[in-house]
């Protein structure tokens, strides 16, 4: 005996019902003990009328009489559609002309739905070893994609992008930015046509990368961004006019630079970040999605420190690069120590301890890495 | 027969029933009773408001009470815990297209579990519609996502699109997610259209920023009440009539604490603004986080004085004639405490708080809820059973966006 309600299928209206059981069968009584249904009843008699033609269309015992109405309502297992189990919520099984039974959960009923073993995700959700497993699994699976899976997707894509499509992009940021935060240099014509000369005897001893006939070295003047330097996806590098006179012209010095942006261009770095962003804000807003508010915030912000732990291994790679291309050039790698060393003392925020939020590594630990490679020599 | 039934529970309307159906000669004591319990009723209400019949439909001529009650919550944190995990498990496995059937599980756990009435909300989307949704709509952001990093002109371009595009986005949303959702064995229905929502959502914020703002909560109350007004439970609208009053205060009041906490922090940390900028070079990460958490306090505080107040407001003044009235009264302060401790929870375990929290603010709101149940609840009509406006439904499916009502 199962204790549910019966929905019709043109309006709100409900009875009160038992349900059970018997021989494979499921019956539905109407409760017309109980007064107050039969007092509905009478007064809406018209929604009877429906409920009989319905069975009758049906092709069933049309049994059902306005007058009494005791006859029970009768259905195979094939007439009926249910809802898979989930938690202990009450069982919604839709009937021939979307009727809807709901009943309270039982044993008995849930074996008739569902056969046996129940819906195989419903025993997964309340078996104990699934749940431990998930557990279990869940972080270690969100750290190997994390991790492992989404810079290796995010190579692999940025791979497929065409040189044409770096440069139109490379074309399209450059022309914002001169619009926006950059101004044409002030730095006097020599000074640069010898810097140029110099970068392009580096550039010529960075071999073997194909890359090599598309780096285009620009200067810019800037106020926002201060002694800085940055390379776009299609082999442009800007080096703004405050970096040049931080290091008094050195060549050497930003010739460590100018191995550290080839790095980036080399390994196709910003495609690969683009690739990234986009692979992990998908993840998250579907893997955690549903969220509201201040915990949807909180995601926002996860999602930037993912974003920027990526950029931070950019940035490693990039120093690395350097690093050993100025080897394999028979340079000091301490070179790039140097010119670290003159960055973060001219800027006023020293690399802060909370490195989670920070898209570039440490300037000490990038400095530390720099030169631990000119001793090994 | 030994019947002793207690009509202490019967509304008006179900008395007079029982009394016309009642047999006087086998039951006299019984229909004396009731007779009884008619004349104390009729008293009152006729006294009282006769409730001004809007457009009372031809079957009940007066809306009377028949019930009030808060609306409950069953949903258990250790039981959605478990649906949770495992949904998340297959989510990963899956590369996310399990994240489609785990919505709908999700979405039928809180449906199912919320009760108004002695009946249960039921969620009726197939899952296959939302992956249908979710792939067209992972296609629509990668692209934007790409063309937007690539090129900041077109991403420019794109985001004037988009803005012209949201107001689409959300009616479809909204009319996939109210239909899919039921009560009593009736779906929920959205009659908005594109041209009020484009109104609602575009032309109007826009013009307030002409107004320095000051017009955007009488835009916001705009958005409110469309999205309320254009609703529907089966044939019956909901209708609403907001105070622009109510808006302003809250808008105001959100801002007045944000400045509030931004001043209280700066004068108990001893500084003025100079100042901060000289500590910047000392002790950076220290201001850095002072700073962060103030934006954290402001936040919590603002915006659930906010909701608050309007979704109290909301609910005050909208129902569905002759079928229901709602009533809401979400506390400012045990609203920040819910999130505050509800963001620490989900920070400390790392994410595994996230179901207890869920179900927590769930009962919050529900406890908060209360619904008076009128007497045209039994015989609300269902629509669109059948395949009418099957392309614009179609389309519907095809997205799935949430709009959160508060």
């Amino acid at each position: 005996m199962i204790p549910g309600q019966l929905y019709q299928s043109k309006d709100s209206a409900v009875t009160s019902v038992i349900a059970n059981i018997e021989k494979n069968t499921l019956i539905i009584r109407l409760l017309n003990g109980d007064k107050r249904v039969k007092d509905e009843q009478c007064v809406t008699t018209s929604r009877l009328e429906i409920d009989a033609s319905d069975i009758a269309d049906s092709g069933e015992s049309a049994g059902v009489g306005r007058s009494e109405s005791t006859e029970p309502l009768r259905f195979q297992q094939f007439e009926v559609n249910a809802k898979s189990k989930l938690g202990n919520l009450p069982r919604e099984i839709t009937l021939p002309n979307d009727r809807l039974l709901v009943c309270s959960p039982s044993p008995l009923l849930d074996q008739w739905l569902d056969g046996g073993a129940g819906s195989r995700i419903s025993q997964m959700e309340t078996k104990k070893p699934w749940l431990i497993a998930s557990v279990l699994l869940v972080p270690l699976l969100l750290y190997v994609i994390f991790v492992q899976g989404m810079p290796w997707a995010a190579v692999k894509f940025a791979n497929q992008i065409p040189y044409s499509i770096k440069s139109v992009a490379s074309q399209h940021t450059l022309s914002a930015l001169d619009y926006s935060m950059l101004e044409p240099s002030t730095l006097p014509d020599l000074q640069r046509e010898q810097l140029m000369m110099g970068f392009d005897t580096v550039v010529k001893q960075v071999s073997g990368l194909g890359i090599e006939s598309n780096i285009r070295v620009h200067f810019r003047y800037s106020d926002l961004i201060g002694p800085n330097a940055f390379a776009l996806p299609d082999g442009t590098i800007v080096f703004t006019d405050d970096l040049v006179t931080l290091v008094d012209g050195d060549q050497a010095l930003l010739d460590a630079i100018l191995l550290h942006e080839i790095g980036h261009v080399a390994q196709n770095h910003s495609m690969q970040l683009i690739a990234e962003s986009l692979f992990a804000t998908l993840a998250i807003s579907y893997f955690f999605g549903d969220l509201s508010g201040a915990i949807e915030s909180f995601m926002g912000i996860g999602s930037s420190v993912v974003q920027n732990q990526y950029s931070q291994k950019h940035e490693w790679q990039a120093d690395n690069f350097a690093i050993s291309q100025l080897k394999l050039m028979q340079r000091d790698p301490a070179d790039f120590a140097d010119v670290m060393r003159k960055l973060s003392n001219d800027s006023e925020q020293q690399g802060s301890e909370n490195s989670w939020f920070q898209s570039h590594p440490s300037t000490k630990a990038r400095i530390e890495n720099a030169e631990s490679a000119s001793y090994n020599d | 027969m030994s019947s002793n039934i207690d009509y202490s529970t019967y509304s008006l309307e179900e008395l007079k029933q029982a009394r016309a159906a009642i047999d006087d000669i086998e039951h006299p004591e019984r229909a004396q009773e009731l007779e009884e319990r008619i004349a104390q009723l009729e008293l009152p209400e006729n006294s009282s408001t006769e409730a001004p019949s809007t457009g009372a439909s031809s079957t009940v001529s007066t809306a009377s009470v028949l019930r009030k009650g808060k609306v409950s919550f069953h949903g258990k944190a250790s039981e959605f815990f478990s649906i949770w995990i495992v949904n998340l498990l297959l989510t990963i496995v899956t590369l996310g297209i399990y994240s489609a059937w785990a919505k709908v599980r999700t979405n039928r756990y809180f449906y199912g579990n919320t009760e108004i009435d002695g009946h249960r909300f039921s969620y009726l989307a197939n899952p296959l519609q939302i992956l249908k949704g979710r792939i067209i709509a992972v296609c629509l952001f990668a692209s934007y996502f790409i063309l937007s990093a690539i090129s900041p002109i077109a991403g420019a371009f794109m985001v004037l699109a988009l803005m012209l595009f949201t107001p689409f986005m959300i009616v479809l949303g909204q009319r996939f997610s109210m239909r899919m959702t039921g009560y009593r064995n009736v779906r929920f229905k959205f009659n908005g259209g594109f041209g009020d929502a484009f109104v609602v959502f575009v032309v109007l914020p826009f013009v307030s920023l002409f107004t320095m703002y000051l017009m955007l909560p009488w835009a916001l109350k705009k958005i409110d009440e469309y999205l309320v007004d254009e609703s529907a439970f089966g044939d019956s609208s909901f209708t609403t009539k907001l105070s622009t009053g109510s808006y302003y205060v809250a808008s105001l009041g959100a801002v007045g604490i944000v400045v509030a906490v931004f001043l209280v922090g700066a004068s108990i940390m001893g500084f003025g603004f100079t100042s901060l900028i000289q500590t910047l070079e000392n002790g950076a990460p220290l201001v850095m986080f002072t700073l962060f958490a103030m934006y954290l306090i402001a936040y919590a505080i603002s915006s659930s004085f906010y909701t608050a107040l309007i979704r109290n407001h909301i609910y005050e003044s909208s129902e569905i004639p002759n079928v229901a009235q709602f009533k809401s009264n979400v506390g400012v302060l045990p609203l920040v405490w819910l999130r505050t401790t509800n963001v620490i929870a989900i920070v400390l375990s790392l994410g595994f708080a996230i179901p207890w929290a869920k179900i927590r603010s769930a009962h919050f709101f529900a406890n908060a809820t209360e619904v008076t149940v009128l007497s045209g609840i039994d015989s609300v009509t269902s629509v669109n059973t059948g395949s009418v406006g099957a392309t614009a439904e179609e389309a519907a499916t095809l997205f799935d966006v949430d709009v959160a009502l508060g």
